[in-house]
């Protein structure tokens, strides 16, 4: 129970790398030009002022829970009968519903970040920017089967295929350089170079698990190796290799800033990363662009470990000898003993060892965006995002309305077809009143207060700069 | 038109409100309910095994009655030994033998005598014949003395002093000398009274057979010293001789000690009466085998007679031997003195109707058995050493090989489920599904039922008089042809679950019956087994809130 406390204040320090938050960029982001973070999911995208620097911590502060299968009302919804709410374990909770929305593999992906320091800046050659993110990048991976495992138990010739069960959890420290230049009248490229500094990291490296369940046999097949790294923690094994106790560092407990600082920039686990985006104005009317984000890895070093469960195992019940029945000896005493000898072959294979230098990659996104402007100030905007993760690959697809009325307001209605979900409903809007400048976007604002029941994913953005320069964009004119 | 865009913003507002009020209800997390409920089924092998005939009587078998022979049929066996004979016992021939010779007054008359002068030795010589006494037809030829001994006695009314010799050359000493023994008559008073005694251990006899019997000659030779008194009538030497406490270290001749073996009885046979079931067990090869030991002599003819079988209702089976029978107990040779020669003899149905007894299942036995020396020996040289014996050992044996129609077992026993019970509230099914591949010959009908502590029946566990374990296919020779597969479900519903924690005693119903509905004899090897597999399948009700 103590090692088991402690796993979780590990997996606690990785998920707060940074604040706790779970985020991942707004699509309705991608049109909101006169946010200076803009740049972050665009590179190539200048932001509208000469200067900006970003309120720390708060520039921007990202908010999002994303479910591929699962909406909130699949969870919790009201009592058909009474005045209560009830979870699908309700046993007025219909659970068939609820496994009706699995998919054979769902997911739980986060990409969490918020900006210690943010800066950037325009000169001659182009528009530099400067960041310091904490990141967690993190991705919870559950097949279908396992819940049907838990709900309606092992059943008569099924088979549960848990393959990509899966846990990926990287919270790192992310210095990033951008700059976006133009080539010629209609380009623009940007790029982004990032240098990681990893806090900790939990990958599912291979994750293989069946199990098939008849009155005959129970066939247990699975190939499954999990990487960490937690330079914060020692951890402890004992002689069968297994964890004995994990020691947190005593100093990160007490929040000594000075550890904090060592372990968010350790040198030991460095990665590298890197941000392309690319703007085309074919005509006076279309903006064409392209970004690919967080192209890049972290090379764990510092305190790894591996776990790895390899077997291959049929049990075909336990084989007993009547004869060897006794008072002292009854059947269910020799079950007891012949299945605890059973979980300790199956927990045999399970092993625990110092692991070698392994890399994670961060999880890269491709924007592929069209802008269709009706006049220089209102726009149409249609997206495409596509998320490589491990073990699958997500399309989102966003159409907005964009509107901004030069320096003060920027407005976006956006709608997002995310997670198999057709009704997201989305609004951004940014407000520049003198230097400050106020951001807050979310693809499914209005979606979540007309259906929050529906909710599968929710995210908003919220940030605060001070901005200077503010300059009329130099666009050609339009021809009505 | 700035009072329109102000209606609008606050018609949006409205709506907004409306619409997330709408949804409220989901969002009262204070409300939400912490009571889970699954119903999750799991099924699961649980145990196998497999029992072997040969494991299964082997576990009855705590004396170590289970054989099974070469080709692995399996029996049980019962030794006994029911003749452990020596020479001891037996009714022999020699001890205290007594003879007496006389000297009388005609040596007054003899001429030698009376032509001697004092002091002259003048020699009488007599010899005799003695016939060795014995049982019956018994001849002996020689016989080696281990023991006993020889009383002299010499008494002489002669008034003369005198040396009596006793010889023969049919005893010899343990030198291997003529027997010879002198008492001197030291007295001329004619009142002389002399005797000796001398062991016999290690003294050897030899007769010769005289018409009928065997006879052996002693010499006696009375030299009497001439004191000149005269021999007056009356006068006389008599010679008395005794062989007593005889014993023998071995024996020759024609030796026929009567009855060997002579009993008689009746033995009950108390499994039959205690288990009545058992009348339905019909045995196709009961046997005895009779093992002989013997280093006599000395052919034995044992005879068995009067084997009488009587049923409870009065019913009785003879015993009746097809051949071998008075049983023939060999003895060793004249050229295998010391040695033990072994026989058997084979009490089964292919000598006997030794079966039909047993399946009349009887609750006596009556029984005569006698034994004596086999007359149809031609060759009646025997011997007996004070080493011989002879040892009969019987084996009852009961090959598996066997029958039975109808065999019903009934036992009750106690059942309570303790102070902490089984919690069977999380229980909504558990059904128990026990598969079996059958390979021995035997159907078994399994009944269990539940009682109250008032005997009362709650429920059973299988549902009707179902076969719980079909027997083996098996062919016209009783041997396995192919095993019976089957699988029986044995269901615990919630109901019979909470009947449980009622029940006192369970009672079990079993019977069983041979292949072929017992119509025929069915064979037990060793190698048989019956493999059994036990798999669950329960649905369960697993609600966090019930206690």
């Amino acid at each position: 129970m103590k090692v088991f406390s402690r796993v979780i204040i590990c997996l606690g320090v990785i998920l707060t790398g940074g604040l706790q938050v779970g985020a991942q960029v707004t699509n309705s982001l991608y049109f909101m030009h006169g946010v200076p973070q803009s740049s972050r999911i665009n590179p190539a995208h200048q932001p509208e002022c000469g200067f900006y620097f970003g309120i720390p911590s708060i520039s921007p502060v990202r908010v999002e829970v994303s479910s591929s299968s699962l909406a909130y009302g699949d969870v919790i919804y009201p009592h058909p009968t009474e005045d209560s709410l009830i979870t699908p374990l309700h046993p007025m909770g219909d659970k068939q519903a609820f496994l009706d929305q699995m998919k054979p593999l769902n997911y739980v992906v986060s990409d969490i970040g918020t900006s210690l320091f943010s800066v950037g800046f325009r000169t001659g050659i182009g528009f530099f920017s400067l960041d310091l993110t904490t990141r967690l990048d993190g991705n919870i991976y559950f097949p279908g089967d396992l819940a049907r495992l838990a709900f309606e138990g092992a059943g008569d010739g099924e088979t549960y295929t848990l393959d990509g069960l899966a846990s990926d959890l990287a919270g790192f420290d992310e210095i990033s350089l951008g700059w976006s230049g133009a080539i010629g009248q209609n380009w623009q490229i940007g790029v982004r170079g990032k240098l990681l500094f990893g806090v900790g990291n939990l990958t599912t490296t291979k994750s293989q698990l069946s199990v098939a369940t008849s009155e005959e046999v129970w066939n247990i097949r699975s190939d499954m190796l999990f990487n960490a790294s937690l330079p914060f923690a020692e951890v402890v094994y004992d002689q069968e290799g297994m964890v004995e106790d994990i020691i947190i560092d005593e100093e990160l407990l007490n929040l000594n800033p000075f550890e904090i600082a060592r372990y968010a920039f350790n040198k030991r686990n460095l990665g590298a990363g890197i941000d392309l985006g690319i703007n085309f104005r074919p005509g006076d009317r279309w903006l064409l662009s392209a970004s690919l984000l967080d192209l890049g890895f972290i090379s764990w070093k510092d305190d790894v470990h591996q776990v790895s469960y390899v077997t291959e195992y049929d049990f075909t019940s336990v084989e007993v000898n009547p004869f060897e029945f006794s008072d002292d000896n009854t059947i269910g005493t020799y079950l007891d003993s012949t299945l605890t000898a059973l979980i300790d072959t199956l927990a045999g294979t399970l092993e625990f060892t110092p692991g070698e230098v392994y890399s994670s990659r961060l999880n890269s996104k491709l924007y592929l965006g069209a802008s269709w402007y009706v006049t220089p100030k209102i726009n149409f905007g249609l997206l495409s995002r596509t998320d490589f993760l491990k073990s699958t690959i997500v399309e989102q697809v966003t159409a907005s309305a964009n509107f901004t009325t030069g320096r003060f307001l920027n407005f976006t209605l956006s709608y997002s077809y995310i997670n198999s979900y057709f009704k997201n409903l989305g609004v951004g809007i940014s407000l520049n009143a003198g230097p400050m400048n106020l951001y807050l976007i979310s693809d499914n604002a209005l979606s979540d207060l007309f259906w929050p029941e529906e909710a599968k994913s929710s995210n908003l953005w919220f940030g605060m700069n001070l901005v200077f320069g503010f300059r009329e964009k130099e666009d050609r004119p339009l021809v009505y | 038109m700035r009072r329109r865009r102000n209606y609008g913003f606050i018609g949006l507002l409205v709506m907004v409100i409306v619409i997330t009020s709408c949804h409220k209800e989901y969002f009262e997390l204070g409300k939400l309910s912490d009571e889970m409920e699954i119903r999750p089924e799991v099924v699961a092998p649980l145990i196998h095994g497999s029992m072997s005939m040969g494991d299964i009587v082997g576990l009855f078998d705590s004396a170590g009655y289970v054989g099974e022979f070469d080709d692995g049929l399996i029996y049980l066996a019962y030794s006994d030994t029911l003749v452990n004979l020596t020479v001891d016992t037996l009714n022999l021939v020699i001890d205290n033998y007594y003879n007496e010779i006389y000297f009388s007054p005609e040596i007054g008359t003899d001429p030698i005598f009376i032509a001697s002068g004092i002091g002259d030795t003048i020699h009488f010589l007599k010899s005799k014949y003695y016939s060795v006494d014995t049982r019956g037809e018994s001849r002996l030829d020689s016989i080696f003395f281990k023991g006993g001994d020889m009383q002299i006695e010499v008494a002489s009314t002669f008034m003369h002093r005198g040396l009596m010799t006793i010889s023969s050359e049919y005893i010899r000493d343990p030198g291997g000398s003529n027997y010879s023994r002198s008492i001197e008559i030291n007295s001329t008073g004619g009142d002389f009274a002399g005797s000796e005694n001398h062991s016999l251990d290690g003294y050897f006899l030899e007769t010769i057979k005289q018409g009928d019997s065997s006879v052996f000659r002693v010499d006696y030779d009375l030299a009497l010293i001439n004191s000149g008194n005269p021999i007056s009538p009356g006068e006389s030497c008599e010679i008395s001789t005794s062989m007593l406490n005889l014993g023998f270290y071995s024996m020759f001749g024609y030796i026929d000690p009567g009855e060997v073996v002579s009993e008689s009885g009746e033995q009950d046979i108390p499994i039959f009466s205690d288990f009545p079931e058992l009348s339905h067990l019909k045995l196709a090869d009961p046997r005895i085998n009779i093992f002989t030991e013997s280093s006599l002599g000395i052919p034995f003819e044992l005879t068995l007679d009067s084997v009488i079988a009587t049923a409870e209702g009065g019913a009785t089976e003879t015993l009746e031997f097809y051949e071998g029978h008075p049983f023939k107990i060999p003895a060793p040779s004249l050229s295998e003195v010391g040695e033990t020669v072994t026989s058997e003899i084979h009490i089964n149905n292919q000598t006997s109707n030794f079966h039909e007894l047993l399946n009349l299942a009887p609750h006596s036995l009556s029984y005569r058995v006698t034994g004596g020396i086999d007359q149809d020996i031609p060759d009646q040289n025997h011997f007996l050493l004070d080493s011989s014996r002879f040892m009969l050992e019987a084996e009852f044996m009961l090959p598996l090989d066997l029958r039975f129609t109808e065999y019903a077992l009934e036992d009750t026993l106690e059942f309570e489920l303790g102070d902490e019970g089984i919690d069977t509230s999380m229980v909504r099914n558990v059904q128990v599904t026990v598969s079996t591949v059958n390979e021995l010959p035997i159907e078994l009908g399994l009944q269990v039922y539940l009682l109250d502590e008032s005997h009362l029946v709650l429920d059973s566990i299988f549902d009707g008089d179902a076969v719980f374990l079909p027997a083996s296919e098996v062919d016209d020779r009783g041997l396995l042809v192919s095993a019976n597969e089957m699988s029986n479900t044995i269901d615990f519903h919630t109901e019979k679950l909470g009947k449980l924690e009622h029940v006192r005693y369970i009672q079990l119903e079993a019977r069983m019956v041979t292949s072929g509905l017992g119509e025929q004899f069915v064979k037990f090897y060793s190698d048989y087994s019956l493999d059994f597999k036990i798999s669950m399948h329960a649905s369960f009700r697993i609600n966090i809130q019930e206690p």
